[in-house]
This record gives structure tokens, C-alpha cells and sequence, in this order.
């Protein structure tokens, strides 16, 4: 293939996935930006004039901002939560030999084979018989629950990558394992250590299942409140949107400040910085 | 400073397999020994034992006259340069010398007159505020012995610092070894699989082979007096010359030569069987000594090193290999094989040798080696 046919090639590829991908996005912002007569007549409002009416909407509904707090702060917590867990027993079983360590992997790894709603009556009956429901504290608890394993072997490949002559000499200068794990190791996953972090945060912004059924009365998350947008008998399709695009809109900054150690994490540790 | 004292020290791994077995070994306090063998005979393995590493499967190891076989690490105040330097790469030179200081709540004064003065011992003053990353592989080398230095310690451990640098900043790193073991005196435990470090560095070299040592001994009786075929080989650039031969009435006959050996030389259980003949190539003179045996000789190939020549030339004799006979199946060289090797002398740039050229080479029966082919120890030990 000569270098054009691959660059045309490329191009084709890239502007079809762009197509499929950002279109919707597109639409939505699009929708979301323009007079809700257009969501409510079904006119593509392609060249409407540009109102934030609906977002002020949004913006004024005491509930969905509500919504939105509180995604954060489980969110922020529980994503605090998984690296404390996480990052020791990452650190111990990329760097340690011992017993069982794969038994102990592949029990982690099963955490995740299970879709949520097969294990969410279960979780339900559990935390309510320790009056958890609908609590900020049972979707802290369970979105740790559900980031663990993910951000056991992503953290589990940055520390394998460690060269392991870095933690022998810090412990031959005097410093213990934890010693180690805090000023050695730590600060050489930094990149991957962030990479977790935001993933294991947009797992907890954007889960639903759990967050609907073990919640969503008094404690509602952004993606149930945007539930409530289309609960009732009519769908408020502009409200929806802008609904949707300010849950979006942290998500999509943090990716883009974010990327390069991203696709970094993504990968596994497969590439070195 | 510490005394380390190996006692009966063996590394088993969970396969069965013995990396290192039953080693013991002496390190005075002050002392510089150095392991050297080739890769895989359990030299790096009984550092990281010193170290604390890696388990000791049996065995213990003393240092300063205090088993230390549970001891972790971090508590045995030893400092080991690693090959790969093992910098913290996210901290400055500075943070990196300092680190084991800081960690054992030295006083940040002391901290800072200990990290001045490594860094002035080995000029890395310039140096002090860049990361491991922005370092050639020589200033990493460099801050990786310093951060050694600072801590004081009661002994260095070095894993085969020079081998991952270009030879010539080899060469010159090995000076500056040479000169901080000078200036220091600080026992220490270096390995390599460079002979010539091994020489040139250490006050006594211990070879190794396959977990086991081999002889533990100055440099230069390692180079006059192997005990055995393999140190013999080992030790020496260019490599023994190493053939069959017999002992026939107190003379040692190798092809058409004769040598013959002062009769107190010849162990009486020689006589009439074979023996691997070893000469080494500094051996073999291009003027006539006291006692030297001539031998004409075809030259097939000359080698210039400038100063000196390396001259191949055949000798009708079985050819040996070292590694073979000291692996036990001696017999089987003996048996078989071409009656025919190359031998290499060592010569003056001057000597007129070319290729095709026949010439006199001259050897004093006092310098051959010779080995019993069975079991590859010495039956005499040349050089004398």
C-alpha cells in the first residue's frame, strides 16, 4: 500500500467513526442549545437560533443539581476509597512472590464477570438488612466495589514496570515496604496513578444500575436524575439534553486533560513513558 | 566496617536447582574480594544472600561476627551498587544521595556534609540538582557509588557496576574503583564476569563455577598456581593453551616435543599417562632462557596488538577444552579428537613472525602447567 492509499484510507476510517461517534453529541448539544419547540416538534434545529434557555432550566432544577453534588461526592470517595485498597494490594502482587497469588488474581478478576443486575438483588437484600438503601454510603461502598478489580491490574502494571532494582535499593538504604511503596514506587506510577483515578471516577459518575436500585430516592445520582426527565408522561427532550450534556461536560474535560497517561493506563503498562 | 564470613552457604530454588552450593568464604575487614565467574554460576546469587535479597536456603552468613540470615534488608547496613544503577528516577541527584540519610534521621547538617563531600569525591557538584534521566550512563554510575558512599556503611556489595557502560568509560571507571578502594578501605564484595576487573581490582578473587568455588586467592597466584583447569583457563588473556600429552620417564612429551621436568616437579603417579599440558601464552618466549625447550614452530596466523603480537601456530597434540574436562568427562577429550590444536604465544611487536613463516619459539619446562584429565585438578602447578 503507498503511503497515499494508507493516508486516504485513514482519513476515510477516522471521518466514519467521527461520523458515528460525535454526531449524536453533536445533535444533542445541538438540540439542548436551541428553542424546546424544536425537540418537541422533532425539526432537526441544525440552523436554529442559539438559546441557553434550556440549560438555565436545568440549571434552576434544584434537584438535578442535587443529583449532580452528589455524583461527585460519591464519586470523589469512592474513587479515595478503591486506591487505598488498591494500590497496596497492586504493589504486593506485582512485586512479591508468594502462595496463591494467582488464585488471589483470578478471585479479583471474577469480582467483575458477574453483569450488575444478576448481582444486584443480592447487594439489595444485604444492605437492607443493614438499613443502607438509598444512602450516599451503599454507592460509595458499591462503586468502590465495582472500580477494585479494574484498578487492581491497571495499578498491578504500572508497578510490575517498575524496575525492580529501584524498590531492592530503597529497601538496602533502609527503608520498609511501606517506606517503599510511598517514596519509591508511588511517585514512578504517578502518570498511571491518575489514569486510574479518573477512570475508576467516570465508572462511579456514570453507573446506573446500582445507583437506581439501591438508591435513587432520597439520594439520586446524574444519571438517575436524568431518568427523571423521561419518567413522567411527557419526555422533555430539550431538558434531557442539557441534562445530558452537563453530565457529560466533566467527564469530557477530565478525558481531555487527561489523555495522554490514559491511553498510557489503557494500555496496560504496555508502553513505557 | 565489617568483617563477612560465608559459612557452608547454599541457594536451593523451589525446582530443585542449587544456584549456590555449599559456599564458604572469608571477607576481612577492609578487604577487597571480588566473585568472578561466568554468567549463571551463582556469583550474583551469593551477593543478593549478603545482601539480604534473597533466602538463605542453608548455611549462614556472619557479618561483624552477627548472623544476619533473618535479618531484613534494610536493617543490615550494607550498601550495593547495582548494574543498573537503580537510581530513584523521580528524585534529583542530591534527593537520591541523601535518601538512606534522610531515612535514618541523620541530622540534616551531617545529611548535608556527608552528601557535599561524596559529591566533591566524585565530582558530581555540577550535577546535584538533575534527575537520573538527564545523566550519561558514567555520572549515573557515579551518583549510584555515591549514594553507596554517603551511607557509610559497614560494607559495599557491587553487582557488576561496569558492565552496562562503553569499554573505554569501563576502563576508566575501574581506575577510579581502584582509587576510592585506596582511599576508603571499606570491605567490600564486588562481582563480575571480567577477569581482568576481577585482577586488576581485587585483593583476593574468588572463581566460581556452577555454585561451587573454584579457588579463592590473590590475583596473582589465581594467574601462577590454578588449582584446577577451569580457574586455569578462566583467568588470563588470551586463554591457557591447553593440550593432551603423557609423562614417559620423567619427561612430558606433547606430540612430536619433549619437556623434560625436574623430577621433583612430576607427581610419581603420572607416570605413563596422560595428563592435560597447560602454557600459557605469555609463556612462550622469542629468545632462549635458561632451561627453555626450543620448538620450531609454522606460524598460521599473526594478530597486532601494537605493542605485542598474538602468533597462532598448530602443535601436534589433542586439543583440550577447559570447560569440558573441568565438567568431568575429561576421558571422552582424551579419547577422541584430532591429534592436532592451535596454541597462541604471546610475543614481542618485534619478534619477525609471519603467517607461513616458521620460527623458534623457546619454554621453560618450569612454566607448564599440567592437569590430571580425569578430574581437571592440577598435578603440578607451573610458573615457578
Amino acid at each position: 500500500m503507498s503511503p497515499a492509499t494508507g493516508r486516504l484510507l485513514r482519513t476515510v476510517f477516522l471521518t466514519l467513526f467521527c461520523i458515528v461517534w460525535v454526531a449524536p453529541l453533536f445533535y444533542t448539544l445541538r438540540v439542548a442549545l436551541a428553542d424546546p419547540i424544536y425537540a418537541q416538534s422533532g425539526t432537526p434545529p441544525l440552523l436554529a437560533a442559539i438559546t441557553f434557555e434550556n440549560f438555565a432550566g436545568v440549571f434552576a432544577n434544584a434537584e438535578f443539581m442535587g443529583a449532580l453534588l452528589n455524583s461527585l461526592i460519591i464519586g470523589v470517595a469512592s474513587t479515595i476509597l478503591v486506591l487505598i485498597i488498591a494500590v497496596p494490594a497492586a504493589f504486593v502482587c506485582a512485586t512479591f512472590e508468594f502462595r496463591g497469588r494467582a488464585n488471589l488474581e483470578a478471585w479479583i478478576l471474577s469480582t467483575r464477570m458477574l453483569p450488575a443486575f444478576v448481582v444486584v438483588l443480592p447487594y439489595f437484600i444485604l444492605f437492607r438488612s443493614v438499613q443502607l438503601l438509598d444512602t450516599m454510603l451503599v454507592l460509595i461502598i458499591m462503586h468502590t466495589v465495582i472500580s477494585l478489580a479494574l484498578a487492581f491490574f491497571m495499578l498491578r502494571s504500572f508497578f510490575a514496570d517498575i524496575p525492580k532494582e529501584t524498590l531492592e535499593a530503597a529497601n538496602l538504604e533502609g527503608a520498609g515496604h511501606l517506606t517503599t511503596l510511598l517514596r519509591v514506587a508511588l511517585p514512578q506510577v504517578r502518570g498511571g496513578l491518575i489514569a486510574t483515578a479518573i477512570l475508576v471516577f467516570i465508572f462511579s459518575w456514570n453507573e446506573l444500575a446500582f445507583s437506581f436500585t439501591l438508591a435513587g430516592g432520597a439520594v439520586k445520582t446524574g444519571p438517575v436524575a436524568i431518568l427523571g426527565f423521561i419518567a413522567f408522561q411527557n419526555v422533555q427532550v430539550a431538558g434531557l439534553m442539557a441534562a445530558a450534556n452537563l453530565l457529560i461536560a466533566p467527564i469530557a474535560i477530565l478525558l481531555i486533560v487527561a489523555q495522554k497517561g490514559l491511553i498510557r493506563g489503557l494500555s496496560f503498562g504496555a508502553v513505557r513513558a | 566496617m565489617a568483617s563477612i564470613s560465608i559459612e557452608n552457604v547454599s541457594k536451593r530454588y523451589a525446582d530443585g536447582a542449587l544456584a549456590v552450593n555449599h559456599v564458604s568464604l572469608d571477607v576481612a575487614d577492609g578487604e577487597f574480594v571480588v566473585l568472578v565467574g561466568p554468567s549463571g554460576c551463582g556469583k550474583s546469587t551469593l551477593l543478593r544472600m549478603i545482601a539480604g535479597l534473597e533466602e538463605i536456603s542453608d548455611g549462614r552468613i556472619v557479618v561483624n561476627g552477627k548472623v544476619v540470615n533473618e535479618l531484613p534488608a534494610k536493617d543490615r547496613d550494607i550498601a550495593m551498587v547495582f548494574q543498573t544503577y537503580a537510581l530513584f528516577p523521580h528524585m534529583t541527584v542530591e534527593r537520591n544521595l541523601s535518601f538512606g540519610l534522610r531515612l535514618r534521621g541523620t541530622p540534616r547538617a551531617e545529611t548535608e556534609r556527608r552528601v557535599r563531600e561524596a559529591a566533591a569525591l566524585l565530582r558530581l557538584e555540577p550535577l546535584m540538582t538533575r534527575r537520573p534521566g538527564q545523566l550519561s550512563g558514567g555520572q549515573r554510575q557515579r551518583v549510584a557509588i555515591g549514594r553507596a558512599l554517603v551511607r557509610e556503611p559497614a560494607a559495599f556489595l557491587m553487582d557488576e557496576p561496569l558492565s552496562n557502560l562503553d569499554a573505554k568509560l569501563r576502563v576508566h571507571m575501574r581506575t577510579e574503583f581502584a582509587r576510592l578502594r585506596e582511599r576508603l578501605h571499606t570491605t567490600t564484595v564486588y562481582v563480575t564476569h571480567d577477569q581482568v576487573e576481577a585482577m586488576t581490582l581485587g585483593d583476593r578473587v574468588c572463581v566460581m563455577r556452577d555454585g561451587l568455588v573454584q579457588q579463592v586467592d590473590t590475583p596473582e597466584q589465581l594467574f601462577l598456581r590454578p588449582r584446577n583447569i577451569f580457574v586455569a583457563g578462566f583467568i588470563g588473556s588470551p586463554e591457557m593453551n591447553f593440550a593432551a600429552g603423557r609423562i614417559e620417564n620423567g619427561e612430558l612429551r606433547l606430540g612430536s616435543l619433549r619437556f623434560p621436568l625436574p623430577a621433583a616437579a612430576v607427581p610419581a603417579a603420572s607416570e605413563g599417562k596422560p595428563v592435560v599440558v597447560g602454557l600459557r601464552p605469555s609463556d612462550i618466549r622469542e629468545v632462549p632462557g635458561k632451561d627453555t625447550v626450543e620448538m620450531r614452530v609454522q606460524v598460521e596466523l599473526v594478530e597486532r596488538l601494537g605493542s605485542e603480537i598474538l602468533a597462532v601456530f598448530p602443535v601436534d597434540a589433542t586439543g583440550v577444552s577447559a570447560d569440558s574436562v573441568a565438567a568431568g568427562d575429561g576421558a571422552a577429550i582424551m579419547a577422541g579428537g584430532e591429534s592436532r590444536t592451535s596454541f597462541t604465544a604471546r610475543l614481542d611487536a618485534s619478534t619477525p613472525a609471519a603467517a607461513g613463516r616458521p620460527i623458534p619459539l623457546h619454554v621453560n619446562p618450569a612454566a607448564i602447567h599440567l592437569f590430571d584429565p580425569a578430574t581437571g585438578m592440577a598435578l603440578r602447578q607451573g610458573g615457578t
